[in-house]
């Protein structure tokens, strides 16, 4: 249905709803405490609208805003309604709504009413209990304090004989970043898991509405280091959608090439965790030199390994010329031969498939349940790709199909990130080819007028990225909500163990690898 | 008197080159997966540095926690003095390999006990699972051990070894029982496909998640008692199976043979473990009995090959 059917729609079901459409594909549909519930379940279920997120702003009041997307027409509905303490629960038939009320109401204070799940998300037990650092009264620059008031966080219980809980974390014993684990398991098999995070909650929505419009694109790149330029991508996205602003098609091809190289070596750093993670190491040592040579190249392109401040608002920040094309022909002409074979004995590995085959499976029905998205979502049956259904700069033009798998175990997403590495070979040559002449750096003083708001989304090699960005004033934002693939994703992550026996966890971990600063921001 | 050093010198050839066999294998794997690798020695460093580090104990471990790891050590070093490595006699009156296999049994038992001891999940659970393997281990062994005996109607591996050594063919059977002896060894030792002794994640682990709680010098003892348990078993492999070459009298050239024979062998078995460990990934945890059933059949079948023919 296109947007403008459904703005009708909407008003011949409920005429007190105050209804806008905005930047084209955006709809706002204002509704009451009351009423939302009805709504929202009508765009959902008759509508087959998809649940995306909820948010909170602070105006006179606070307004809610559920985020709804038709993913085939490729427009977002809003559903906003006033509240003063307590917010509608959607978790009779969103079930990943918890999430986002759980942490409006610790970041807000705002109660949940009649919700199943009320338990504190951002807030660890350490927190003090009556502080709201999203609220406008709150500070810019306080911290706070470590006062232990927040009550106990409880974990589901299994009980009966030979169950046992086993808590993982949130040290662990890589290099990563810190997250609990609280496996429930009957001897090998797991019952159930349950992941908790935000130990590292950074209040990054915090630091947007404080930073200039200017700089804001380097904070955002530091929401998630692994995808830098997805991130600054989007800012570059929200901001030209705000101030309607055509990049030429040479800066689209480039930003093209930056977003596809990082999804190369991302996806080469996945596959090189699964592997490792069963114990076959071979392959995974010579992914890793792959990858290396893939950050070297982005180094040699802008400076630094992860292609950061390279993405601006209505430009593009390096130099681009006939030696920058040519360095990354050569390279990926380089690499793309050594990784075929690799990937071929990989492939061809008795041992390597009997792990992957049909462990960590995520069932269509689930994934469809908790809109999984990204190589998750697709690999078990979802045909969503941001790339496709949003297309951005160039990817109308050059990303004709979805990757899809069916069976939604570890072996299909490692199918998966595998055909996204040789999808992102064949975008950057496009790319490059539509590349005529030199791309001169170029970094315009974006001005943004206040009270203007827009949504911007980008396929991160997480998954879906929807960033909402209201503007205030002094070319600053209000508010920037971050809606990170990572925050939804994990939760797929308890379904694709439920059963499987304990020491496959790591490999079902390591298949869906989701970033921990993302989901913490 | 002769005989006696050299039954003194070859265990302390074994126990003190232990660690160095283990560096080899390392850097073999290294060597495999294409980088240099840490050096051959890395081993003797490491346990110079945890001896001189502190240590934490758990605050509720027990005293099983506290001499615990001296006692694996103790059992693995007096192991190595009642195994021949390069020099046998026909005689001799120790070396039953009953006693060699219960004493370096009582490693894994007092290795899950230390597990078990520091109240950590990681730690029972890397104790059941070594359990649940050594449980389907140990009738391999006996079927092994029957094979050896049936062989050269002997339970003295000094004894076999000198049988086998004078031996000129081998039946197939010899063959299988050495197959199936060598599938034990990598159980035993937590090597690849039933162990990934490199992993870094508690979850999967099996022998290194019991000895997550120590450190120090006890950690030292049991990586220790861990090198000199795999060259044991690697030593017994050989002696048994393929003692060709072994010194049977005390004189400096058939020593210098037998020992160059020695070391000739253990590389071959240690590039064959690198081989294995870095071509092929790690079996599911409930698909190693299926791996040690296949071993225990294997020995069977050697038996009753070596009956028929």
């Amino acid at each position: 249905m296109k947007i403008n059917l459904l703005e009708k729609e909407i008003k011949n079901i409920n005429n007190r709803a105050e209804t806008e459409i905005k930047n084209n594909n955006e709809l706002y549909i204002n509704t009451t405490f009351e009423e939302v519930k009805n709504i929202v379940g009508i765009l959902m279920n008759n509508l087959r609208l998809v649940f995306v997120g909820e948010f909170c702003i602070q105006e006179k009041s606070f307004i809610i805003n559920i985020i709804l997307t038709n993913r085939r027409q490729g427009y977002f509905v809003t559903v906003r309604y006033n509240v003063t303490d307590e917010l509608v629960s959607l978790q009779d038939f969103v079930p990943q709504s918890n999430l986002f009320e759980r942490e409006i109401s610790d970041l807000y204070g705002i109660k949940i009413v009649d919700g199943k799940d009320t338990r504190n998300i951002v807030k660890h037990e350490i927190w003090q209990e009556n502080v709201f650092p999203l609220r406008k009264d709150y500070a810019f620059g306080s911290k706070v304090k470590l006062a232990s008031e927040v009550s106990r966080y409880k974990f589901m219980r299994i009980s009966g004989e030979g169950g046992y809980q086993i808590p993982v974390g949130p040290v662990h014993a890589g290099i990563i970043e810190p997250g609990h684990f609280r496996f429930s398991a009957t001897g090998e098999p797991i019952e159930n898991l349950e992941i908790r995070l935000m130990y590292k909650h950074k209040g990054i929505e915090k630091i947007c509405e404080n930073i200039n419009a200017n700089n804001l694109n380097l904070l955002f790149e530091r929401v998630a280091g692994e995808s830098s330029v997805a991130y600054a991508e989007c800012y570059a996205l929200l901001v030209e959608k705000l101030i309607e602003w055509k990049s030429t098609d040479e800066v689209k091809a480039v930003r093209v090439v930056l977003l596809e190289l990082e999804r190369i070596y991302n996806y080469l750093d996945d596959i090189t965790g699964i592997c490792v993670d069963i114990g076959y190491s071979y392959p995974p040592k010579k992914f890793s030199y792959l990858s290396e040579m893939i950050h070297q190249l982005c180094e040699r392109l802008t400076g630094s390994r992860f292609l950061r401040n390279a993405i601006v608002p209505c430009g593009i920040n390096i130099d681009f010329n006939e030696v920058q094309k040519a360095d990354i022909l050569y390279t990926l002409k380089n690499i793309e031969k050594r990784l075929n074979n690799i990937i071929e004995s990989t492939l061809g590995s008795v041992s390597f498939l009997d792990r992957v085959e049909h462990t960590g499976v995520v069932y269509n029905k689930t994934a469809n349940k908790i809109a999984l998205t990204g190589v998750v979502g697709r690999s078990a049956g979802i045909e969503y790709d941001v790339r496709r259904n949003f297309p951005y700069e160039i990817y109308k033009e050059i990303k004709t199909k979805t990757n899809t798998e069916t069976a939604g175990g570890v072996f299909e997403r490692y199918k998966l990130k595998i055909a996204e590495i040789k999808d992102a070979f064949i975008f950057i040559r496009k790319a490059l080819s539509l590349i005529e002449g030199d791309v001169v750096k170029n970094k315009p003083e974006i001005i943004l007028q206040d009270g203007l708001e827009a949504y911007a989304t980008v396929e991160t090699v997480k998954g879906e990225l929807v960033v909402y960005g209201k503007t205030g004033e002094n070319n600053t934002f209000d508010r920037i909500y971050f809606k990170t693939p990572s925050f939804t994703n994990w939760n797929g992550l308890t379904y694709a163990v439920a059963g499987e026996i304990v020491p496959d966890f790591p490999l079902c971990n390591k298949s869906f690898n989701m970033s921990y600063a993302e989901n913490d921001r | 008197m002769s005989t006696y050093i050299i039954y003194i010198i070859q265990p302390l050839f074994l126990l003190l080159l232990a660690p160095l066999f283990i560096g080899i294998l390392n850097k073999t794997k290294a060597c495999f997966r294409g980088y240099t690798g840490a050096s051959i020695f890395q081993l003797y460093y490491d346990l110079s540095k945890l001896i001189k580090k502190g240590e934490v104990i758990s605050a509720s471990s027990s005293f099983v926690t506290k001499i615990g790891p001296l006692l694996t050590l103790v059992a693995a070093v007096s192991c190595a003095f009642v195994i021949p490595v390069f020099y046998t006699s026909r005689e001799s009156i120790f070396g039953n390999i009953f006693v060699i296999f219960f004493t370096l049994g009582i490693i894994k038992f007092v290795t899950s006990l230390i597990g078990l001891d520091s109240a950590s999940t990681f730690g029972g659970m890397g104790s059941s699972r070594e359990l649940f393997i050594s449980m389907l281990v140990e009738p391999i062994m006996f079927v092994v051990v029957t094979f050896l005996f049936i062989e050269t109607k002997s339970f003295n591996i000094f004894t076999i070894a000198s049988t086998n050594s004078t031996q000129l063919s081998f039946g197939p059977g010899h063959v299988l029982a050495a197959l199936a002896f060598f599938i034990l060894v990598l159980a035993e030792n937590a090597r690849m496909p039933l162990d990934n002794p490199e992993t870094h994640l508690e979850l999967t682990m099996v022998h290194e998640a019991m000895i997550l709680d120590l450190s120090g010098k006890r950690l030292a003892f049991v990586e220790l008692a861990s090198a000199i348990k795999l060259v044991l078993f690697l030593t017994i492999l050989i002696n048994g199976f393929l003692p060709y070459g072994i010194a049977m009298e005390f004189n400096l050239l058939t020593i210098a043979l037998a020992l160059a024979l020695y070391i000739v062998k253990i590389m071959i078995l240690l590039f064959a473990i690198a081989l294995l460990e870095t071509t092929m990934a790690k079996f599911r945890l409930f698909k190693v009995p299926e791996l040690l059933t296949f071993a225990f059949s294997i020995g069977i079948v050697s038996i009753i090959i070596n009956h028929y023919m």
